[in-house]
């Protein structure tokens, strides 16, 4: 065969090199074990239940289904799809889902990670450690105890949003700090901790309604096991023993000894514990310090409010409130729930590592015991429009 | 031309500093903050930074050995010091030092590698691919080295200054509150190990024969570890802060576990692993390629050639059966352990040996001269 002029003009080096550069766009073009995108099944949630047999969970994925959230079609039927299976451990479960769907299997975009009340019962420390040891799992996924079935959450579908998920999400990531009824958010990462230095912890509890859900209160967590509930007024009266809290109201009645019911809103929150660490026992001590305005006014007092008999009054009476709201936190969990909730032990910890290493075992009784001690400061500074 | 000839295999003040630095922040990087935690039970923060401080003095007596001994590898003064045999004695010793550092660290990367990026890709693939690379590399002489160390250094120190300063959103600084409740026992016997995963600055005993200014070895070698301390010590505050020392005994890669828990507001990364791992591959290569040029040089050094560049390519082999060697990552482990305790006679007690010779030497010649 006789090789044609345009080709043989160029030198035998450059069409090597063409060769290479052609066969290397052919042979190099992609990864072996590439999947396509359209073939992923992005998991938004994962829900863990009690299975029907010993020793068995259901484990629920709640599937993404872009092209009918996006694009052309989207809006149309559901824009997700909820696979559950029952198998004795998260691995086998993922295997299993495997049989049942025309996708595989991502896990990088899990939002939440919902735990049935009755498997949490038990306890979640088993089923935490494929999450966490998982390369594809990130840490920032929040952590949900549900009352009831954690898998018939995601049956409900929030007109919002386009996904359960990422409603439960959303809630926490915008309004779980403008709000102190919802517990402080706990992620992977912060579960894990919680869980590897043997502490109680709360967790967000999530109740579901006809065809609703509602983020408050929070399940209380000794051992790893479910123990209770708190509901969303303990909630906000133990954020006090928090550092996160931001801002709250307070209601407090016959201020100024007038029948009147008056709404206090703290604008400006700085909480701190701080304990005072003996021998072998341990105080608390609470440094509060609130500004705020008078937001409602029931009885109508007019032309009361703005007198400083009224705002001296507001302000002790508001000291007395947080004060008896936080006794009666410590109590509960000293006495009805025996757990430490608050996490204060991981405090001491932080402020004297050596005490808590040789007093750790007995941490559970010497909490029982500890007091606490109250520094608070409350300025009401404005009283709104009305006087 | 002839002197452009000579300067080829010459190299800057600035590319020392950056060997040096890209030398220490490797594999070892990922892992060292959990190493620090095993070892300590209420603060690491206080052993790496005294550590840290320990290993500027070793890398000034080290360089000061080097300043003594201008245009020269501690191969030939070694052997003008303690004699012939004892020489290819010690230059025998750091060519299994640096051979089973070639083999552990390209192992250590091949894992982590497998872990994340490749993960249906033979570990023998990974391997092979990055000796084949380095030997490209390495069999130009330590110029083209120095140059790829030059270019990565700033990539490696900024992509690992991003990750810290994201990290901050999970930094909760009352973590430290104890840090000084020193237990000085516990200190003493925490710093060796600490100290070794800051094993690469002892290229210093070699590099400089190359140096175009051999008087600023001192200086050089003074900053180049000194980033990389200051980048430890800011990996050590981070992950304590983010994750708290308890946690850290259970992660195995504790700074990548920083990379997976950043979050983006509006999430348009939600992986900065990955991202963070591409960077690590360039500071693991840097200190790979540099191990690879030290056990190619001093096996030649050791037989008495000149040219060093067939071994290059001998080496490669012996260091791909020495990396497939470990089962699992429980023995990879072990041989990194073994790796260290062979470094820590490489940095310490050679160079003490060998100042201690020298001082002899000096004293006896200073003698000789009196009477």
């Amino acid at each position: 065969m006789k090789i044609p002029e345009y080709i043989a003009c160029f030198s035998k080096r450059f069409l090597l090199i063409v060769i290479i550069i052609i066969a290397n766009n052919i042979f190099l073009s992609g990864c072996w074990d590439m999947v396509e995108l359209e073939d992923r099944g992005f998991a938004l949630g994962v829900a863990l239940d009690k299975g029907e047999k010993e020793g068995e969970i259901t484990v629920t994925y709640q599937i993404a289904l872009p092209s009918k959230m996006y694009g052309e079609k989207g809006g149309e039927g559901k824009k997700v799809m909820n696979i559950s299976t029952m198998a004795p451990n998260i691995s086998r479960a993922n295997k299993q889902i495997l049989a049942r769907m025309d996708k595989v299997l991502n896990l990088e975009h899990i939002q939440v990670l919902i735990f049935g009340e009755e498997l949490a019962r038990e306890g979640i420390s088993d089923y935490i450690d494929f999450f966490v040891r998982d390369i594809n799992m990130r840490r920032k996924t929040h952590i949900i105890v549900s009352k009831g079935k954690a898998r018939e959450a995601f049956d409900i579908t929030p007109p919002t949003s386009l996904s359960t998920s990422q409603y439960i999400s959303d809630i926490i990531r915008l309004n779980e700090e403008r709000m102190q009824r919802i517990s402080t958010d706990v992620d992977l990462l912060k579960l894990s901790i919680n869980i590897r230095e043997r502490s109680d912890y709360l967790l967000t509890e999530l109740t579901m309604g006809e065809d609703d859900i509602t983020l408050s209160g929070a399940a209380v967590f000794k051992d790893n096991k479910l123990i209770g509930f708190l509901d969303a007024d303990e909630v906000r009266k133990m954020k006090w023993f928090t550092s996160e809290i931001t801002s709250a109201t307070i209601i407090v009645k016959d201020v100024a000894d007038m029948k009147d019911e008056v709404v206090f809103e703290a604008m400006n929150v700085d909480s701190r514990v701080v304990p005072v660490i003996q021998k072998d026992n341990v105080k608390f001590k609470l440094n509060i310090r609130i500004e705020g305005i008078v937001a409602e006014e029931k009885q109508l007092n007019y032309s009361n409010t703005h007198t400083q008999k009224f705002l001296s009054s507001l302000e002790k009476k508001v000291e007395e409130q947080i004060k008896k709201d936080c006794m009666e936190m410590l109590n509960k969990a000293q006495h009805k729930f025996e757990t430490d909730f608050f996490n204060l032990g991981h405090l001491v910890k932080q402020y004297d590592a050596r005490w808590w290493l040789e007093n750790s075992n007995q941490w559970d009784d010497i909490f029982k015991t500890a007091t606490l001690d109250f520094e608070i400061e409350v300025y009401a500074r404005a009283i709104g429009l009305i006087e | 031309m002839m002197e452009r000839g000579k300067d080829r295999d010459r190299i800057s003040g600035i590319q020392v500093v950056a060997i040096i630095s890209s030398t220490i922040i490797g594999a070892g990087i990922m892992s060292f903050p959990n190493n620090v935690a095993h070892k300590v039970t209420v603060d690491g923060t206080i052993v790496v930074v005294l550590s840290g401080l320990l290993v500027l003095a070793i890398t000034f007596m080290i360089a000061y050995l080097a300043k003594k001994f201008p245009q020269s590898t501690i191969f030939d003064y070694s052997s003008s010091l303690v004699g012939r045999f004892l020489g290819k004695g010690i230059t025998g010793i750091m060519l299994i030092y640096f051979l089973l550092v070639s083999a552990s660290v390209v192992r250590i990367f091949a894992n982590v590698i497998k872990l994340f990026l490749l993960e249906k890709t033979p570990i023998e693939i990974i391997i092979l691919s990055f000796l084949i690379l380095s030997t490209y590399l390495v069999k130009n002489g330590i110029n083209p080295i120095a140059r790829i160390c030059e270019a990565f250094f700033p990539i490696i120190i900024i992509s690992l200054s991003i990750l810290l300063i994201l990290s901050l959103q999970n930094f909760n600084i009352k973590e430290f509150y104890s840090m000084w409740q020193i237990d000085v026992f516990e200190i003493i016997k925490a710093i060796p190990t600490t100290l070794l995963s800051y094993l690469g600055f002892e290229v210093l005993l070699i590099i400089p024969a190359f140096m175009m200014e051999p008087d600023k070895v001192i200086k050089c070698g003074i900053i180049g570890t000194g980033v990389a301390v200051i980048v430890y010590i800011a990996t050590e505050v981070m992950t304590m802060g983010v994750f708290t020392l308890e946690d850290l005994r259970y992660l195995l890669y504790p700074t990548l576990e920083l990379a997976k828990s950043i979050s983006f507001p509006g999430a348009f990364a939600e992986r900065f692993d990955i991202f963070y791992a591409v960077f690590w591959v360039l500071a693991v290569f840097t200190t790979f390629a540099v191990y690879h040029y030290l056990s190619a040089y001093s096996l030649t050094r050791l037989i008495g050639l000149k040219n060093y560049r067939p071994f290059c390519y001998l080496l490669m082999p012996i260091i791909y059966f020495i990396s497939l060697l470990p089962k699992n990552i429980s023995y990879v482990q072990q041989i990194s352990k073994l790796v260290s305790y062979f470094g820590a006679i490489v940095v310490i007690v050679i160079p003490l040996f060998l100042l201690s010779a020298a001082a002899i030497r000096k004293r006896r010649v200073k003698l000789h001269e009196d009477t």
